[in-house]
């Protein structure tokens, strides 16, 4: 069951601002409560201890899924409530970048710049751009950046970026804020008696 | 104005090659079901059947694409555009066992033939939402849209002054109902 939660500070000057977010499924946390806020240009990164949480938690970021409590704020925009102008802020690069063919690439580039209202010349021309930084283009990842870049972002989510293009990816947009996620399994916690008292025995 | 193109667009990208390969071969398959069918009401029964029974074949597929839920898009103007595809997919049997039919000399009246595509686009609208859920529950949405295609064909059968507007009637009630529902389900959709 969803709780609604709302926001009492001011989202003002805040690019991302995450309270109290977290994700449940049948019983289980997958993501626990974390806050974040993020100012135009800051970049933050998210450690999960799974891969499945670190992408959980930056598709909650991008307001693609919603957060079983908690509140997303992207802009000035919640992300339960306005979905639509939330995610018109939002870059989101997945995990394993774009992994489709030429046709499929070409297909998604038009279709994005369909659902910003950008031009396809234009939107050819910047993913073009972007891909050109890092040679051949055919790095899953860039490919998945420059499709994230088409229209101009306020806030790009990077979700367990790897090699030049997740290195390079805040360069191509600048002002942005840029939310990376990592995986850092979690160190299990051992509890054991003092070394003195185990000593005196 | 952007919503009406990023509709176009998940519909254009939605009905690829393959789709056109498959919606071909379905026609074809339903015009030589069509051509064999013996006259009578036996033939708008059997194309009934096929069209209800065909339309939520690959209605589901792609649905989940993330990329789609990364668009800036409501659920509900999602829920649109992704049933486009599904729905000019199911009319190709409606379609191909008219055509059949009409060749082999036992042509279906005008007014079965509408009842037909109704039917086939009611299943695949209702089954549609099957691709949101899984196991025992998507297949209750697929028998689901069999009921509801079953539902707009056998309108035909209402008689009276205004019998004939039945089957328009009760599709649109049921189509509308099931886009609805198909909305609200994209809409609260989490794709984890």
């Amino acid at each position: 069951m969803n709780r609604f939660d709302t926001l009492t500070t001011s989202t003002r000057g805040f690019a991302l601002k995450i309270l109290g977010a977290c994700f449940e499924r049948a019983g289980e946390e997958l993501v626990a409560p974390f806050d974040l806020s993020l100012r135009p240009g800051e970049r933050r990164t998210l450690v999960q201890p799974s891969p499945l949480s670190a992408s959980l938690a930056a598709r909650i970021a991008a307001a693609i899924v919603k957060p079983t409590a908690g509140v997303v704020h992207v802009g000035d925009f919640d992300a339960r409530l306005q979905p639509a102008q939330a995610k018109r802020l939002v870059g989101f690069v997945p995990a394993g970048g774009f992994t489709g063919g030429p046709h499929a690439f070409s297909c998604q580039i038009g279709l994005r710049a369909d659902a910003w209202g950008i031009a396809r010349g234009d939107a050819r021309r910047r993913a073009a751009g972007i891909l050109e930084a890092f040679g051949d283009g055919a790095d899953p990842y860039a490919r998945a950046l420059a499709l994230a870049l088409i229209p101009q972002v306020a806030l790009l989510v990077l979700d367990q970026p790897r090699g030049p293009a997740g290195e390079r990816a805040a360069g191509f947009a600048p002002g942005a804020a840029v939310l990376t996620t990592e995986v850092a399994p979690a160190v299990p916690f051992r509890l054991e008696p003092p070394l003195a008292a185990a000593a005196r025995s | 104005m952007s919503e009406a193109r990023a509709t176009v667009a998940i519909a254009l990208r939605r009905m690829s090659r393959r789709f056109a390969a498959t919606w071909l071969l379905r026609c074809g398959a339903a015009a030589l079901a069509g051509a064999l069918c013996p006259a009578g009401p036996l033939a708008f029964a059997a194309a009934a059947a096929l069209a209800v029974a065909a339309a939520p074949l690959g209605a589901t597929r792609g649905i989940r694409d993330l990329s789609y839920f990364a668009l800036p898009l409501y659920g509900r103007q999602l829920a649109r555009a992704q049933a486009i595809a599904p729905c000019v997919g199911a009319l190709a049997v409606p379609l191909g066992f008219g055509a059949g039919a009409a060749l082999a000399g036992k042509a279906l009246s005008a007014e079965h033939l509408v009842a037909l595509a109704l039917a086939a686009v009611v299943a695949a609208l209702i089954a549609v939402s099957a691709a949101l859920r899984e196991g025992p529950r998507a297949w209750l949405y697929v028998l689901l849209a069999w009921g509801g295609g079953a539902l707009v064909a056998g309108a035909t059968q209402a008689s009276g002054r205004f019998g004939g507007l039945a089957p328009p009637l009760v599709a649109f009630l049921v189509g509308f109902i099931a886009l609805r529902q198909f909305g609200e389900t994209l809409a609260r959709y989490d794709p984890v």
